[in-house]
């Protein structure tokens, strides 16, 4: 290497000081981390009934609500965003920690209103000494009366801001989204975490709607598919899942509660586990109040769909296993052998296909096609799909199916 | 400079040119300066009336061997001296006759006389005779074999090499009883007279690298260094690398083993090290214990170090980006720990990680320094000052604490101490980019850190063989350490003149 050759080397590397620097270096506790975020409809702004207590924060609360100014057109949205008060956190052997002020108040949730989403950002910071920081941010909430007007609108800042993530998970509350993130959760600090948190158990409980988050969400926006998005609702201190919120291009339309939505699940396969009950297989024996359960272990479903001329069906074939957990009221007469095991897989198998049949009527009169079937139809039949894709929402409430459910029953128990 | 010049200018003086031996005897003294410490003895033939003297330093001999191996043959002897016999003949009776000395070498000129008597060997003079005799009477203060310090191993043995080249080289030759073994002895330095042994095995060794070893040593012949490590540096073949690029070991085992791959090794009397050219990066991660321990171990240990290795390098630095620029990269909760244990720390990550690096190198260096009584103090002030009371003063967070905890540790669980030392350096650069630029900043340095390590040369070998340029064959005895049974080739990046371990070769080297 010549002495030119260095110099210009020792130039470039030089150079590389201005593509990104110091500035751009912020220590970890200068920054807001934003967990969670709800959007409301504004007027009117939500009320904050965890802030009660506190009266100068709730005064603080009043004063924005009438300085609701923006640059153009008028207020439509009220954004919360939920910065976690590291203080008054329960952190392990931290001298800091809030041991004693349990009672403190662990988040500091600040609304403020606009009609542009960056704009409300925006103007969150200027109440806040620290930098907001969206990279953490586990939920997005979103009231009801905003997710019917549209989610176009209210997510596109959402899915533009390079801070966001697409995995973060988007709930849909039937009251105010704010009254979510003022839940006092009993054993997180945040309410926001133990949002994010409660669809693990999905595996246990099949009502809980756990796969679809932002990224899936605008993904199905933009295809013009109808989607389904985890729905909730909330008490005091605790929140509660209300199943599915189903949206026909971006608005939504209805709930899907209880069995919907668990079949609603088993039909875009994502039934990780959950459990499926049916009245015994009754015979001259009473036992009228018996119910035997079938905890699942593994569903899988198989759309497909059946072309004739312009006529189009769908076969959906589903294969359950899982073990039969649970017998009450069982008729001491019946013996688990082999026959009735074949007996209690035609009767679950008969449940199961009852419930898909009713969702299936039930959307179909909703007219929202949260079943998958256009999708399916998209993928396997593209050709008669270029046809239909223009009335296909003509056609799907009168679509016919043919539900085929095979159930296999692997354990029956661990005591003989 | 002065005494240099006097010695050069009387060099090649014939002691025969002045007879008499009180003469001789002065002129050796002159030229040593009249040390005090330069003992002489006059006596005569036993049988003959022939003047007779001994000169020596009385601290580098044994006295016992002086009186009994030379005084008392000489003096009563029984021999039966021909009438006309001369001084030289005398010299060579008693030579051939009387001296008991295991050595005994003849020597005509001043500088070899005094370079002997420096050595601690006794020089015999007679009247008349223009030759001198130096016998090997030497004993030199010297330690006992010990345990190596710098690089103990669980099994395998404990001795390690001491301050003496001749026991350094008894240890080498008792464990590798082989013809081929060769040992060149190099004078070295000046002023010092020290000497300088290279080592290899003849017909195993690649020839090239023996020779650009013997050159470069050659080269550096003239500078009076006192230990091998100095002498590490000088025959470094880039002086301004940050690794070692000439492996130091204490240990008679490794150093056996590395020659019996080709290697050539370099022992400086008076230090306790062995040098070992050339050295690869996975050389320097390889410690006898893998050898001990069957495949499974072996090669988890290994692997252990190699991320020690890469922990106490970028841990701090990828601390200080993830920190200061991405804390985006943490998990929730995670993230909601680190900052509620930052939160109060008025530093900024940089400067309390460098806070902490610093301190650490302090509490090692003065460790070191310290008396090994005053020792416990360093531990327990540096325990507590670096532990609790700086977290507990809200100076530095208990992450940090942590951060750098589990960095020093693994730096000591690399085991070449010199490798070490440049992780330490390597560390606090990280740091700086990092500080600067986040990971952008260690991306850029990491890339620039493997293409320097590639374009590094030890002795015309790669410091990265074998695993760039690759060579998957070597991985076995670098990366994994595969029993005992599959390593009976020798590395390939040696390029050794003989390929299989367990063959060995013959005398003829065939």
């Amino acid at each position: 290497m010549n002495r030119k050759n260095r110099v210009i080397l020792i130039i470039i590397c030089s150079l590389i000081i201005f593509l990104t620097g110091c500035w751009d270096s912020i220590d970890i506790e200068n920054r807001a981390y934003i967990l969670g975020i709800a959007i409301d409809e504004y007027p009117p702004l939500p009320e904050d009934p965890k802030n009660d207590q506190n009266t100068s924060q709730n005064e603080q609360e009043k004063m924005f609500e009438t300085s609701t100014e923006v640059h153009t057109g008028t207020p439509t949205y009220a954004m919360t965003v939920q910065i976690p008060i590291i203080k008054h956190a329960t952190l392990p052997n931290t001298q800091i920690g809030g041991t004693s002020e349990s009672r403190a108040i662990k988040t500091w949730d600040i609304t403020q209103v606009g009609n542009s989403f960056i704009e409300i950002n925006h103007s969150i910071a200027t109440r806040t000494n620290l930098v907001p920081y969206y990279e953490h941010l586990q939920v997005i909430v979103i009231s009801e009366k905003v997710a019917r007007k549209g989610l176009e609108n209210a997510l596109d800042f959402f899915i533009r801001d390079p801070e966001m993530r697409s995995r973060t998970k988007l709930f849909i509350t039937d009251g105010n989204a704010k009254d979510v993130l003022n839940v006092i959760p009993r054993i997180e600090d945040y309410a926001s975490i133990y949002l994010a948190k409660t669809s693990q158990n999905a595996r246990i409980n099949a009502e809980i709607i756990h796969w679809t988050d932002l990224g899936q969400a605008i993904q199905s926006i933009y295809s013009g598919e109808d989607f389904h998005l985890p729905a909730i609702k909330v008490t005091q201190d605790e929140i509660l899942n209300k199943g599915a919120a189903l949206f026909k291009k971006d608005k939504m339309v209805g709930w899907a509660e209880g069995q919907d939505a668990e079949v609603i699940k088993m039909f875009h396969n994502v039934f990780i586990g959950g459990i499926f009950t049916s009245e015994f297989v009754a015979d001259e024996h009473d036992a009228k109040d018996g119910v035997m359960s079938l905890e699942v272990i593994k569903a899988k479903t198989k759309i497909t769909p059946i072309v004739q001329g312009d006529d189009i069906a769908f076969k959906i074939d589903i294969n359950i296993e899982g073990n039969y957990a649970e017998g009450v009221n069982h008729p001491l007469t019946e013996r688990i052998d082999a026959d009735f095991l074949e007996e209690a897989k035609k009767a679950f198998e008969k449940s199961i296909k009852d419930r898909c049949i009713e969702t299936i009527e039930k959307m179909q009169n909703m007219e929202v096609d949260a079943l998958n079937f256009g999708t399916v139809l998209k993928t396997k039949e593209p050709g008669y799909w270029d046809r239909v894709k223009n009335k296909w929402r003509d056609i799907y409430p009168n679509v016919k199916t043919e539900v085929n459910v095979k159930v296999d029953i692997k354990q029956i128990g661990n005591i003989q | 400079m002065s005494i240099y010049k006097k010695r050069t200018s009387k060099k090649n003086v014939d002691v025969n040119s002045y007879n008499s031996i009180q003469n001789k005897i002065a002129t050796l003294k002159n030229f040593m300066n009249n040390s005090t410490d330069i003992r002489e003895r006059r006596f005569k033939v036993g049988g003959k009336d022939v003047d007779i003297a001994i000169v020596f330093i009385d601290n580098l001999v044994d006295g016992y061997m002086v009186q009994d191996h030379i005084i008392k043959p000489i003096m009563s002897n029984s021999f039966e001296w021909p009438t006309n016999s001369d001084y030289a003949s005398i010299l060579e009776t008693i030579k051939d006759y009387m001296l008991y000395g295991d050595i005994v070498d003849e020597v005509y000129t001043l500088d070899e006389m005094s370079k002997g008597i420096l050595e601690g060997k006794t020089l015999l003079l007679i009247e008349g005779s223009s030759k001198a005799l130096l016998i090997n009477t030497q004993s030199l203060p010297k330690r006992s074999i010990e345990e190596p310090q710098t690089e103990p191993a669980v099994k395998g043995p404990n001795e390690g090499f001491i301050e003496s080249l001749k026991d350094n080289l008894a240890l080498i030759r008792k464990r590798l009883k082989n013809p081929n073994l060769y040992v060149e002895i190099i004078h070295m330095g000046k002023q010092t007279n020290n000497k300088a042994a290279l080592i290899y095995i003849k017909g195993t060794v690649n020839n090239k690298i023996a020779t650009e070893v013997r050159s470069k040593l050659n080269s550096v012949k003239d500078y009076d260094i006192v230990s091998s490590e100095q002498l590490m540096d000088l025959m470094c073949p880039k002086p301004f690398s940050i690794f070692p690029l000439i492996q130091w070991t204490e240990r008679p085992d490794k150093a056996v083993s590395c020659l019996l791959e080709g290697k050539v090794g370099v022992i400086y009397d008076n230090s306790r090290g062995m040098l070992i050219a050339p050295v690869t990066l996975s050389n320097l991660m390889q410690s006898p214990d893998d050898y001990y321990e069957n495949l499974f171990i072996g090669t988890a240990i290994t692997t252990i170090r190699y991320l020690s290795l890469l922990i106490s390098i970028f841990l701090p630095a990828i601390y200080i980006a993830v920190t200061s620029f991405h804390p985006g990269m943490l998990p929730t909760t995670l993230l909601l720990s680190i900052t509620g244990a930052r939160v109060g720390v008025p530093m900024h990550a940089f400067f309390e990680a460098l806070f902490m690096a610093i301190t650490l190198e302090i509490l090692q260096e003065a460790g070191i320094r310290l008396p090994k009584v005053v020792g416990q103090t360093v531990s327990i002030v540096g325990g507590l000052v670096i532990g609790q009371s700086v977290v507990e003063a809200g100076i530095i967070s208990p992450i940090m604490v942590i951060i750098i905890s589990v960095t020093a540790i693994s730096s000591f669980a690399i085991p070449n101490y010199s490798l070490s030392l440049s992780t330490r350096v390597l560390r606090i650069i990280f740091m700086i980019l990092a500080a600067i630029l986040g990971a952008f900043g260690i991306s850029l340095g990491v890339l620039y850190l493997l293409g320097y390590m590639c374009s590094l040369r030890s002795f015309g070998i790669g410091f990265m063989e074998p695993i760039t340029p690759y060579r998957f064959k070597d991985w076995k005895d670098s990366i994994f350490v595969a029993p005992q049974f599959f390593l009976k080739n020798r590395p390939e990046y040696l390029h050794s003149s003989y390929e299989t371990k367990r063959k060995g070769n013959s005398k003829n080297g065939k």
